[in-house]
This record gives C-alpha cells, sequence and structure tokens, in this order.
C-alpha cells in the first residue's frame, strides 16, 4: 500500500502546476532567450550596448530585424525563473541522487536573482583625478543632473534635479529661492552654437552659447551631450532665459533671493562619505614598444580625519564601504598625469560567486552520480 | 682599439667635422657629430604612418635627395635644377659582387628585443619573412639567411620576391604588373613608392575599423616595405660603399688601410679617425687650390662620414643592452651615432662588423667567431636578461614546427581510420591510433614548449587557443575511445580525434601565417591567475562541444550507411557519447563563462556587461541546456541529439571567433582578418550537412527510434 501523497506531491499534481511546468514552456522560453541573445549581440554592433540592452535584454516586446517581435529577455528570465521556483517547491524530488540537480537549480535561481537585484540597485559610475586633486564624489556615466548650489563657506549646499523629470513644460520650484523654473526644451544629445537665434530671446549663458541643436542620441551613451532651454521666474522680477549645455566647464551665476548661487547641467554626482586623493599614477609598458603591461594608481583614502595609503591597479581594485574602485582608464600629457576609476557598489555582487561555485559543483555532483554506475556498467565484461 | 683611444676618437672626430673645419660640406645649422641625433624614429612592424613616414623621409633624405621644395640640401652646392629620377633606397651591387654565406647558424641565438619580448634572431628573422610573404621560407634559403643577406648584403635583396600583396587593386593602383605567386621583389616595386606613400597616407587617415580590404593591403605593404628598407640601412656603417672609396695608395698607407681596399665602410674610417683628423689638422685654412691630392681624398672622406652620420636610423635590429635603462636595447645605428654609446658599445659594434665582413668574404669561420664574440659580450652585459630566457627551446620550437608536423600526422591517422573503417583489418586501427599518439605527442610538446617560453597559460590570443582546444578536445576522444573500444564504439573516438586534429591545428597553422604567435600581453590579460582559470576553463568547454559535434558527424553518417545487423547498437553507444561529452561541455563553458564574469567582476566591476565574447559563451551554455533537457523530456532523442551538437559546433565557431568578426567589445584584441567568410562557409557547410542526413535519415535510414531498428536487433 503506498503512502498518501504529500503536499507536495499533490501540489505537482495539479494541473496549475502541470500547465506552469509544461516542459514546452521551458525548453521555449530557452530558444528564446538563445535567439534574443544571438541577434541582442548583432544589433548591439549597429546601435551600441545601451540600446541593445533596453531593448533586447528588458521587458517589452522587441522586434527583431524590424519585424519578427520576440519577449525582452528579462521576461523570459522571469518565466524561467518562476519555473524553477515552481520545480523546487513541488516537483523536485527529496532525494540523494538528486541533490545535485537540487543544488544546480537553486543555485541558478540565486544567479537570476543576482543579476535582478544589480539590474535594480547596482550604481556604476567614474572618479577622475589628477596627480595630487583629492575626490569626495564620484560621477555618472550617462545621466546627467541640473545642480543649483550655493557656497557657505568652506562647504556648498546643493539641489540637484535628475535630468529624467526634465521635460518640455514640465516645472521645478527653487523653494530656497522663491524661484520657478519651467522647462522649455531639454535635449538627450544636442550641438551648441556661438550664434544667437534669429527669433525669440536671446539665452543667458555662461560660455556665450546662443543657441542648440537636438541631435540623435549617440551608439555610445556616453558620448551623449545634452542641451536644457528653461525659463527662470523669480517674483518682482523679468523672467530670464537660460541655456544650459553638458559640455559646459563653468556654471552660471546668478543673484537668486539676495544670494550668489551657481548653476549647471552636469553628469551625475554621487557624494561620498570618504575621501581618495591621488598621489601617483605609474603606466608601465612592454620595454621598447607602447603597449602597456600595467597600470597603477597610488592614492590616499582619507576617512574621519585621519588616512591610509591604498594601490589600486589593473585586477587588483579598493573595496572600502560597499564602493570598489577599479583602475579604469588614464590620461597623460605634458606636466599632468590623470587616472580614472570605474567605481561600483552592488548590493547583489557576491551572489554570482556563490551561486556559481555552487552551480558547478552541483552540475558535477550530478554527472558524477549518473556517471559512477554508467562506467561501472560499460566495464563490466 | 683602446678605451682611451676611443675617448680621443670621438673628441676628434667631433672636433674634425665641426662646421668650421668642414664648412663646405653641410647645411651651416647643423651641429657636430657630438650632438648627432638618430634620423627618423623606429619604423614599427605594423604600419604607424607618422613614424613609418618619418622613416621613410629620413631615408630619402639619405640618399641625397631634396624631398621637398625649401629643403636644406644635404649636399650642399652639388644640386643643380634638374630634376632627377629618385635614386634606388637601397644600395646598387658594386663591381665586385660579396660571396655571401649560407652557414649563418651562429646568427640564431642572437637576443633580440622586439614587440617587447627578447628573443633569438631565429625568431626575429622568422617573423619578419612570414609579416613579408606569409612563409618562413624563401626559395632555398631559410629564414635567417634571407635575414642575414638582408643585413649583410641589401644590395643583393632588392630582387628577392618577398612581398606578399593578395589584393590585386592594389597592384592596379601600384602600376605593378600582377604575378603569378603575388609576390613581387623590392625593385618591382621601388618605382611606385611615391605613390604607396600617398596611398597609405589616405588609408592612415581613415579610422582603423572603417578601412577596407584594399586600404589594409596598402598600409601592410607599405609598413612592411619601410621594415625592409630600414633593416637593409640597419649595418650600412659596417658595409662597404662606394661613398668611401680610396683611390690613392698614400692615403691607404697614411690610414693604415688594407692595400687591396676599394671601398672601405664608415667603422673602417672611424677606427681611423685620430689619423683623419690629424691629416684635416695639417690642412688647416688652406684653400682647396693648395691641397695635396691626398688631402684632398681625405677632406671628401670626412665629409661623407660627417653625412652618413647625419643619418643613422634607428632600426627594430635592437641588439644591445642599453646602458641608459633597465630593460631597453637599442639597434647598433642608434650606437654609433651617438658618442658615449658608441664608445660603451665599441666592442659590441666591432663584433658586427666582423660579423659583417665575414659574410660578404665567405669566412664562415670569421662569421662564427664575430658572432660569438658578440654573444660573449651581450651575455655578460645583460646577463640577468638573458639568463630568464630558453634561447635554445626557442630556436628548436621555430625550427621543429611541431604542430605542422602534428597536422601531418592527423592526416595520416584520419586517412588510416578511414581505411579501417573500410576494411576492418585490426593492423589498420593499431598503426593509426600509434600514428595519432605520436602526433598527439608531439602536439602537447609544442604546447609544453610555448609555456615554458612564455612564462604564461598557453591560451593568450586567438591563435594559441586552437592547438589547445584541440588538444583537450582530442584528450577527451582518447579517453572515450579507451571507454568504448572495449565495446562496438572501437574507432569511433580515434576518428572523431583525427578528424578535429585535422581541422583545428589546419586553421591554427594558417593563424600562425599572419606572424608572431608570441607577442606580449595588454594589460588587462597580463594576469596569470584569471588568464589561467577563466580561459582553460571556458576552452575545455569548448573543445567538449567541438568533440560532440565531430561525435554527431559520424554518428549522422553511420546512422545513412548500410550497416551490420549490430548497427543500432552501436549507434546507440555513439549517442551516449554524444551525450556524456554535451554534459561535459555545459558543465566547463559554464565554468569558464562564469569565472570570466568574475574577472571582469574583478577588472571592471560588472560581472556581466553583454560584450559580444560573454554572449557568445552564454550561447553554447543556453544551448547545451536546450540540447539536454530535450533529451530529458523526450522532445528529441540520438538523432535529434546527433543534429543539436553538430549544431552546438556552429554555436562554438560563432562564439570562438564569429564575435571577433563584429569588432566591438571589450574581447576584440582577437581580430580575425578575412575569416568571416570562412566562418560563413563554415556555417553554410554544416547547415547543409544537418539538412541533408536529416532528411535522408528521415525517408531511409535506419537507427534507435526509426521503426526497422527495431526489427534489426532481434536476434540479438
Amino acid at each position: 500500500m503506498s503512502p498518501a501523497p504529500s503536499w507536495r506531491q499533490a501540489a505537482a499534481r495539479h494541473p496549475l502546476t502541470r500547465l506552469i511546468l509544461h516542459p514546452a514552456i521551458t525548453l521555449v522560453s530557452l530558444l528564446l532567450l538563445f535567439a534574443l541573445v544571438f541577434f541582442g549581440t548583432l544589433y548591439q554592433t549597429e546601435h551600441g550596448l545601451w540600446e541593445a540592452q533596453v531593448k533586447y535584454f528588458g521587458y517589452g516586446m522587441v522586434l527583431v530585424g524590424g519585424f519578427f517581435p520576440l519577449p525582452g529577455a528579462s521576461l523570459v528570465l522571469w518565466v524561467l525563473s518562476i519555473q524553477l521556483l515552481v520545480t523546487m517547491a513541488f516537483v523536485l524530488p527529496l532525494k540523494v541522487p538528486k541533490l545535485g540537480l537540487w543544488i544546480v537549480h537553486l543555485s541558478i535561481f540565486a544567479l537570476l536573482l543576482g543579476g535582478f537585484i544589480t539590474q535594480l540597485l547596482a550604481v556604476e559610475s567614474q572618479m577622475t583625478l589628477a596627480e595630487g586633486e583629492e575626490g569626495h564624489y564620484t560621477t555618472s556615466y550617462q545621466d546627467w543632473e541640473l545642480a543649483v548650489w550655493e557656497s557657505r563657506g568652506d562647504s556648498n549646499h546643493v539641489f540637484a534635479y535628475d535630468a529624467k523629470h526634465l521635460k518640455a513644460g514640465s516645472q521645478l520650484d527653487l523653494t530656497p529661492y522663491k524661484s520657478r523654473i519651467k522647462v522649455k526644451a531639454y535635449y538627450r544629445n544636442s550641438d551648441a552654437f556661438t550664434t544667437q537665434a534669429t527669433q525669440g530671446p536671446a539665452y543667458v549663458n555662461p560660455s556665450g552659447i546662443g543657441t542648440i541643436e537636438q541631435r540623435k542620441p549617440d551608439k555610445e551613451v556616453t558620448r551623449n551631450s545634452p542641451g536644457l532651454i528653461f525659463t527662470l521666474s523669480e517674483p518682482g522680477k523679468p523672467d530670464k532665459e537660460i541655456l544650459l549645455f553638458g559640455m559646459e566647464q563653468v556654471p552660471l551665476l546668478l543673484t537668486l533671493d539676495g544670494k550668489k548661487v551657481s548653476m549647471q547641467l552636469r553628469l551625475k554626482h554621487y557624494p561620498l562619505n570618504f575621501s581618495l586623493k591621488l598621489t601617483d599614477f605609474i603606466k608601465n609598458v612592454h620595454p621598447g614598444t607602447d603597449m602597456a603591461s600595467s597600470f597603477e594608481s597610488y592614492a590616499e583614502l582619507k576617512e574621519n580625519g585621519g588616512s591610509r595609503p591604498v594601490k589600486i591597479w589593473m585586477n587588483n581594485p579598493l573595496r572600502h564601504e560597499g564602493y570598489t574602485f577599479f583602475q579604469a582608464s588614464f590620461s597623460q600629457g605634458p606636466g599632468f598625469e590623470k587616472s580614472t576609476f570605474a567605481v561600483v557598489t552592488n548590493p547583489g555582487r557576491l551572489l554570482p560567486y556563490i551561486s556559481s561555485l555552487l552551480v558547478f559543483g552541483g552540475m558535477l555532483l550530478h554527472f558524477m552520480l549518473r556517471l559512477i554506475p554508467f562506467i561501472r556498467k560499460e566495464a563490466a565484461p | 682599439m683602446s678605451r682611451s683611444l676611443l675617448v680621443s676618437l670621438a673628441a676628434a672626430l667631433t672636433l674634425a667635422l665641426s662646421p668650421s673645419r668642414a664648412a663646405d660640406a653641410k647645411p651651416a645649422d647643423s651641429a657636430g657629430l657630438g650632438s648627432t641625433g638618430v634620423a627618423g624614429s623606429l619604423p614599427p612592424d605594423h604600419p604607424d604612418i607618422s613614424a613609418a613616414g618619418a622613416a621613410l623621409e629620413a631615408a630619402l633624405g639619405a640618399t641625397g635627395m631634396p624631398t621637398g621644395p625649401g629643403m636644406a640640401d644635404p649636399h650642399g652646392g652639388f644640386v643643380d635644377d634638374v630634376p632627377h629620377p629618385r635614386p634606388s633606397l637601397l644600395p646598387e651591387p658594386g663591381p665586385v659582387p660579396p660571396a655571401g654565406l649560407g652557414k649563418v647558424g651562429p646568427l640564431s641565438g642572437v637576443a633580440i628585443l622586439h614587440e617587447g619580448r627578447l628573443k633569438p634572431m631565429e625568431t626575429f628573422a622568422r617573423h619578419m619573412l612570414l609579416q613579408f610573404s606569409g612563409r618562413t621560407r624563401y626559395e632555398k634559403n631559410n629564414a635567417l639567411q634571407v635575414m642575414a643577406r638582408i643585413l649583410f648584403t641589401p644590395e643583393l635583396t632588392g630582387d628577392y620576391k618577398i612581398f606578399l600583396i593578395n589584393n590585386p587593386e592594389v597592384l592596379e593602383a601600384l602600376g605593378v604588373a600582377p604575378e603569378k605567386r603575388r609576390k613581387y621583389s623590392y625593385r618591382q616595386l621601388e618605382k611606385s613608392l611615391d605613390k604607396l606613400q600617398e596611398l597609405a597616407q589616405k588609408a592612415d587617415a581613415v579610422e582603423a575599423e572603417k578601412r577596407d580590404l584594399v586600404q589594409k593591403e596598402v598600409l601592410r605593404t607599405y609598413g612592411n616595405l619601410v621594415v625592409y628598407l630600414n633593416l637593409t640601412r640597419t649595418l650600412n656603417w659596417a658595409l662597404p660603399s662606394p661613398n668611401y672609396t680610396v683611390t690613392l695608395p698614400e692615403t691607404r698607407t697614411r690610414l693604415k688601410l688594407p692595400a687591396e681596399a676599394g671601398q672601405v665602410s664608415f667603422w673602417d674610417l672611424m677606427s681611423r679617425a685620430p689619423a683623419i683628423a690629424k691629416v684635416l689638422e695639417e690642412v688647416g685654412d688652406r684653400a682647396q687650390n693648395q691641397r695635396s691630392p691626398l688631402e684632398t681624398e681625405v677632406i671628401g672622406l670626412s665629409q661623407a662620414m660627417y653625412m652618413s652620420s647625419q643619418t643613422l636610423m634607428a632600426s627594430s635590429l635592437m641588439v644591445l643592452p642599453s646602458t641608459a635603462s633597465k630593460d631597453g636595447w637599442i639597434s647598433p645605428p642608434e650606437a654609433v651615432a651617438v658618442p658615449a654609446q658608441l664608445q660603451a658599445f665599441h666592442d659590441e659594434l666591432d663584433a658586427w662588423h666582423g660579423m659583417a665582413t665575414a659574410y660578404r668574404k665567405g669566412d664562415a669561420e670569421g662569421f662564427a667567431k664575430s658572432a660569438g664574440a658578440f654573444k660573449a659580450k651581450v651575455g655578460n652585459r645583460a646577463y640577468d636578461q638573458i639568463a630568464s630566457t630558453h634561447f635554445g627551446l626557442e630556436t628548436l620550437y621555430q625550427k621543429g614546427e611541431p604542430f605542422y608536423w602534428s597536422l601531418v600526422l592527423y592526416w595520416l591517422a584520419l586517412l588510416g581510420t578511414f581505411a579501417f573503417f573500410l576494411f576492418r583489418k585490426p593492423w589498420l586501427y593499431r598503426s593509426s591510433l600509434f600514428i595519432f599518439l605520436a602526433g598527439f605527442g608531439i602536439h602537447i610538446a609544442g604546447i609544453v614548449a610555448r609555456i615554458i617560453i612564455m612564462k604564461r597559460p598557453p591560451v593568450t590570443s586567438l591563435y594559441e587557443t586552437f592547438p589547445f582546444v584541440a588538444a583537450v578536445s582530442l584528450l577527451a576522444a582518447m579517453v572515450l575511445e579507451r571507454v568504448y573500444s572495449r565495446k562496438r564504439g572501437v574507432g569511433i573516438g580515434l576518428l572523431s580525434a583525427a578528424l578535429l586534429g585535422v581541422i583545428l591545428l589546419s586553421i591554427a597553422n594558417r593563424y600562425a601565417a599572419e606572424g608572431d604567435t608570441m607577442r606580449m600581453l595588454v594589460a588587462v590579460l597580463n594576469s596569470n591567475f584569471w588568464l589561467s582559470t577563466h580561459v582553460i576553463t571556458v576552452t575545455i568547454g569548448y573543445s567538449a562541444c567541438l568533440l560532440a559535434g565531430a561525435i554527431g558527424h559520424v554518428y549522422m553518417v553511420r546512422a545513412l550507411l548500410p550497416g551490420d545487423r549490430t548497427k543500432p547498437e552501436r549507434l546507440r553507444e555513439i549517442g551516449k557519447m554524444i551525450y556524456g561529452t554535451t554534459c561535459f561541455g555545459l558543465l566547463f563553458s559554464f565554468i569558464g563563462t562564469v569565472l570570466g564574469g568574475i574577472w571582469a567582476d574583478q577588472s571592471w566591476g560588472r560581472f556581466w556587461g553583454w560584450d559580444p565574447k560573454e554572449n557568445g559563451a552564454l550561447l553554447i551554455v543556453i544551448w547545451c541546456i536546450i540540447l539536454l533537457h530535450a533529451k530529458q523530456w523526450g522532445y528529441i532523442r540520438d538523432v535529434g541529439m546527433a543534429l543539436g551538437s553538430v549544431f552546438n559546433a556552429i554555436v562554438v565557431a560563432v562564439a570562438w571567433f564569429g564575435v571577433n568578426l563584429l569588432n566591438v567589445g571589450l574581447h576584440s584584441y582577437g581580430f580575425t582578418e578575412g575569416a568571416a567568410t570562412k566562418l560563413f562557409a563554415f556555417i553554410g557547410i554544416e547547415l547543409i550537412f544537418m539538412l541533408v542526413t536529416w532528411v535522408w535519415w528521415k525517408v531511409g535510414g535506419t537507427g534507435p527510434g526509426k521503426p526497422a531498428a527495431k526489427v534489426a536487433p532481434a536476434e540479438a
């Protein structure tokens, strides 16, 4: 007499479970993933990584070759994740010979989860320092902000508006200065000209830019230079028409509500609780060539009044307070050397490490558990 | 010549050739020999037009031709307004041709710094000839012999057809008649040098990724010619030259030159500088018509020496360990140009002069003696650097061409295994296996030699992955052979192994023809730990999937051939091999991909960046997962697995070097020239194979899953 089915077995036999776990769904999802990765890679060569990621590896539908619709990779991965969860919850037998499979499926789920956390929470930015320079913040690669700040003693008080909120017609209140900004135009990518527009008002601009023109966003998203035109209203004063351009080095200086205020359209800043001072940058080359054999940055990490020397070089990042600083790039010129660090915070960073080790271990275990009896059988006379 | 004498020599020459003494010989704004720099810059092996152009300009200047309007005229006063045809940049053969020498072996182990690595002259010579001609021999000469010719008797190499030009459009643009073997001599191309330079400048202005085939070929040809010309000039200072023709016996006596000497070299005169300086001093301020013939001849010689000293160019023959920096090496002309270096390297330079003289006389003994003296001197001076090299092994590797010979043996083994399947004679199987194993031994020895020579894992470039992947998949195939040969699968593993060995090593040998396969690494790859773990595991994954693909081919062919009654069982055995190998492939592709992610996370801060190469590896993983699950759930059977693993071979090819053709992403260091057509051909052939065998099998084949198969084994 067989024992009564457990709740797991009952759930496993439920029609809904069977539908969710239909092997055809898994196979089709995997085939879709295969196609998406393949076509996404091809698409990337034409349109750049950023667009390819948004299009092929996001959630929406993508038209491959402009006509063939496929769901985005994130969507497909969710379908597979749900299948994995349901399989583990109800179907996968709780038996020792299946231990390898358990580990594999569990850790693949962890891997996908890690990817999801990274997608959601990881922040990538950079910091470029000249020798002797000290950095207190990192800068985004591609996200822009409209920053408004006021110097008080030796610190700046900054208000920053994410460029995502800058759209023609949108309004921002500069409450501390009793003023208001009304956006007339915001371009993700633009060109600037010194000539004044023939029609309309002359714009206020710190670098002598007269007009900007919209451009198609670049394949490399970091090459975009946005442009912003807005009206600044302050009670009791005439409105100002202001133009700001992403590539400008100097901020616009204004007096608002009797205070001296600076304004700039800049790559988003992320402030740090500590600072990094670059003391020396060294590029080593293979003898007799220009080919670099290594890049090394020597820096001082300053925090709470104390400091310690750190070395950041290829494949050897600095990890501190959840931030990781990587040696990413450099520039050299007569009399100066600059080092650029890629800076990443990612709460899900360790998940891929753990899960992939487990997947490997699980696969090895599973294949061994199957291989050993097989070899015994084969070897038998 | 003693040291102290040398010091006085340099000083004397500087004085002797200073502007007030040789005012009629040189432009007024030039400085004396003491401050002479090195004209031009080092011509790169890979065309960098600005540097190459400078080198060529310097070479043009050296012929005494005005290279542009308003240029200071190096011959001062000798130029008329009549336009000259450009004289050859190569020395013309003299009245008495040099004897030359075949035995240049002693040159083989001379250390040279090239592309950031200290290597034996043997490697350098092969690399250069490969770069010029795509071959490691020219007619009956090996690469070292050709290199010796170029260095020591450059005037005799003008007619050597060593420059490979593949593209007929380039020839048309240059106005050169196409040759059957697509190889051209310097003299053939020299007439079009101006045109070539113009085209190269245009091509160089185009971004590297956007250059078309013609532009690439123009730049390659131009770069090769510049490098060649530069090499022909490397030892100018040591070779007899018509510029230094001594006609008067009394001059010979006065300068203690050998009585029979007509043409002498810069070095011959340099070592007699005090005597020359003495003559110049005696001349004093006397007017031209008051000088004796001897004095006039010596002044002429000193003027010629001054001119030569102005045109000494750095060369890629960096054989002198520089005293200036720890691991910088310089070429002989650079040392000759600077008195301090000349003094420091006197013995080495004298040895090169000795080699040149002996070579031109055909004196093998003298050549070996000078080469030996040079090596001993450098060996002492750069003891640490030389001690860490493996020149003996490297020379053996270069001369032995292990991957070529293993390819030959794999071919033999493949043919033998075919014969075995046809005639079923055990001796055929045994001898094929033996031949295969011999080839495999040589193959492994080649990989081990590379690890020792380069001191790094054997998978740092696209080229290196071919022998490595071949080795791993062949090893796996041999394990399969061992497991299955007891049963009904005898020969399947061997056949797959020989097939893969032939294919992969053929590709490797094609790649080797593109130049040096032992290059230095860019900074991010310069990390042995990640390199060894990530690349090795991922290539093991490639190997297994390719092996599964190879067995897939065998399965499909066996399924269609008319067979004996045990055929379905045999097929089932092959099916098991495919399944097991795919599992193995998934395991290693997955872990290799993930390790790549970890490396990327360590280096750039992101685990996954959708880089084409990463995506390629992911495609393999996904495809393996699809195959294994489809088999597990009964969507496909053995034939499906076989066809699926043939497709897996396509996926591997695309991931392995197809993505390099996309030329984007962090992995584009392994960019492959002109491989796209071959890749598409491969994909096309494999797809046709899959389609044809599948349809055929559907129509009439046998095997597990077919009704016919179920009848056949009834007896068993």
